[in-house]
């Protein structure tokens, strides 16, 4: 009985453990980018995947040579997104965005976690509560 | 404890007659008749209908089919993972008429959209055909009719995002549900489905600025979308980017893919976007066609000759009874005009 008992005990635990390695499939932002620093860039969005665990937009940054270069910037998931009031067609091509995020770790990476993103129509976005406020003032 | 159990056969037995009552309730609703699709086994043609014999299917390879009738010839690949498209048609009423086809090819949903170009022959079905209705079953995703609804993606080179959409506050010309959601801006796309490897390739400024030429590596089909087309001069389009050179590199690039069996003959299948089945002889033949119009307008505009003494010369004469036309969407006169603008460009 103790045997049984032990066996379904260490399935249990086993099933927990594969079930929480699917669930942190996804990437660590801290790894990726550099959170002690923000940036800001400004554009045009020309991409917007609206999807799950994270979202990403590419904004096409005008360089200072002129050069367009399109910048990565990864966000929080639909499922986050959409309790924001943001939709896959809240964002379009062709929008003019300022966005500010953590840059990436790797030097001259054109990539960002976002942290806010504003529009000159009203919209604003904040990752947090704070963020969030700051971009609305 | 029998009391018990009575009560709980009770309640089973309401829930279960109370769904039986919902079943019937919505079996008593107005039925939609659903078209079905017709087969004509010489001729190994399936018809959207019995009467309307215009929208039909052809076997082109395997599991690779070409819907003609409803707008642009539509490119169709089915297998396990479901059906995937390569354009959408006119949409509206043949829509319908298209899905009931779909439905005889496969028992699956259309899982893939794929656009050659953002032009209304081919891509206004895209709304319609992301809720395509399989034959059987409830696909899933939540679109209209079980296909496989808002999720399923519909892929493009990017500009034609850009001319189907517009930025947040102006009026776009088409609807947001039939705008591509994967786009590319580098010179190929790669796609596996149905196990398959398939390639989009992007040509710059041929018949516009987002034209994509798509290539089923498997089954050695490729579907060229108006970069080449067997019942006209080529729809070239300056005021969206389109050239009458980018259209030859396009065709080019369409050769360097396709391999004769024999004879310059078989081989690699070219499905053009208006038209009927080719093969490679038949893209060079049209590549050499548009190459010498070309050569002779260049000649007369280094000659400084003008558009109007251009037109007035006659210069496709020799093409006209094939491709051209003096009535209709595109004539010859609309095609000289266009190929002269374009090799004026500085």
């Amino acid at each position: 009985m103790k045997t049984k008992l032990a066996l379904l005990i260490g399935a249990a635990v086993a099933m927990a453990s594969v079930a929480s390695m699917v669930a942190y499939g996804h990437h660590s932002f801290a790894a990726t980018y550099d959170e002690s620093r923000t940036i800001e860039i400004q554009g045009k969005i020309v991409v917007f995947q609206f999807r799950n665990p994270h979202s990403f937009v590419t904004v096409e940054v005008a360089g200072k040579d002129g050069k367009k270069v399109r910048w990565g910037v990864e966000g929080p998931g639909s499922t986050q997104l959409a309790n924001s009031g943001i939709q896959n067609d809240t964002l379009r091509y062709g929008d003019e965005v300022v966005v500010t995020g953590n840059p990436s770790r790797t030097p001259d990476e054109p990539k960002l976690r976002m942290r806010t993103m504003k529009r000159p129509d009203g919209f604003s976005f904040g990752f947090t509560d704070a963020e969030r406020r700051a971009t609305e003032q | 404890m029998m009391r018990y159990t009575l009560f709980l056969i009770g309640v089973t037995a309401l829930i279960s007659s109370s769904a039986f009552l919902a079943q019937g309730q919505r079996g008593a609703g107005p039925q939609t008749q659903i078209r079905t699709a017709v087969y004509d086994p010489q001729q190994k043609i399936y018809y959207a209908d019995a009467n309307d014999r215009t929208v039909r299917a052809l076997n082109v390879r395997d599991n690779v089919w070409m819907i003609v009738g409803a707008g642009a010839n539509i490119t169709v690949q089915t297998g396990e993972d479901g059906v995937l498209i390569v354009d959408s048609g006119n949409g509206g009423a043949s829509n319908e008429k298209v899905q009931a086809i779909l439905r005889a090819i496969s028992t699956k949903p259309v899982r893939y959209i794929l656009n050659t170009s953002f032009r209304s022959d081919h891509t206004s079905g895209n709304e319609g055909m992301r809720g395509a209705a399989p034959a059987g079953g409830r696909g899933g995703g939540g679109g209209g009719g079980g296909g496989g609804g808002r999720g399923t993606p519909i892929a493009a080179f990017e500009a034609v995002l850009g001319r189907m959409s517009a930025p947040t506050g102006r009026q776009a010309p088409t609807p947001v549900n039939a705008w591509p959601t994967e786009t590319y801006y580098t010179a190929f796309h790669d796609i596996y489905f149905n196990s398959e490897g398939i390639q989009m390739i992007h040509i710059d400024d041929a018949a516009t600025d987002g034209d994509s030429i798509v290539y089923f590596r498997r089954s050695d089909v490729i579907s060229a979308g108006d970069i080449f087309m067997t019942t006209t001069y080529p729809m070239i389009d300056t005021k969206t980017g389109g050239s009458i050179n980018g259209v030859i590199a396009g065709l080019n690039r369409i050769l360097d893919i396709c391999i004769p069996k024999e004879k310059q003959e078989g081989g690699t299948t070219v499905i053009p976007g208006h038209g009927r089945i080719s093969d490679e002889a038949d893209v060079l033949e049209y590549r050499d066609m548009i190459t010498i119009i070309r050569d002779r307008i260049r000649d007369a505009i280094r000659k400084g000759k003008t558009l109007q003494e251009i037109q007035a010369a006659g210069l496709t004469k020799d093409y006209d009874g094939r491709y051209g036309a003096t009535t209709g969407p595109w004539t010859t006169t609309m095609f000289v005009e266009a190929a002269y603008q374009s090799l004026s460009k500085k």
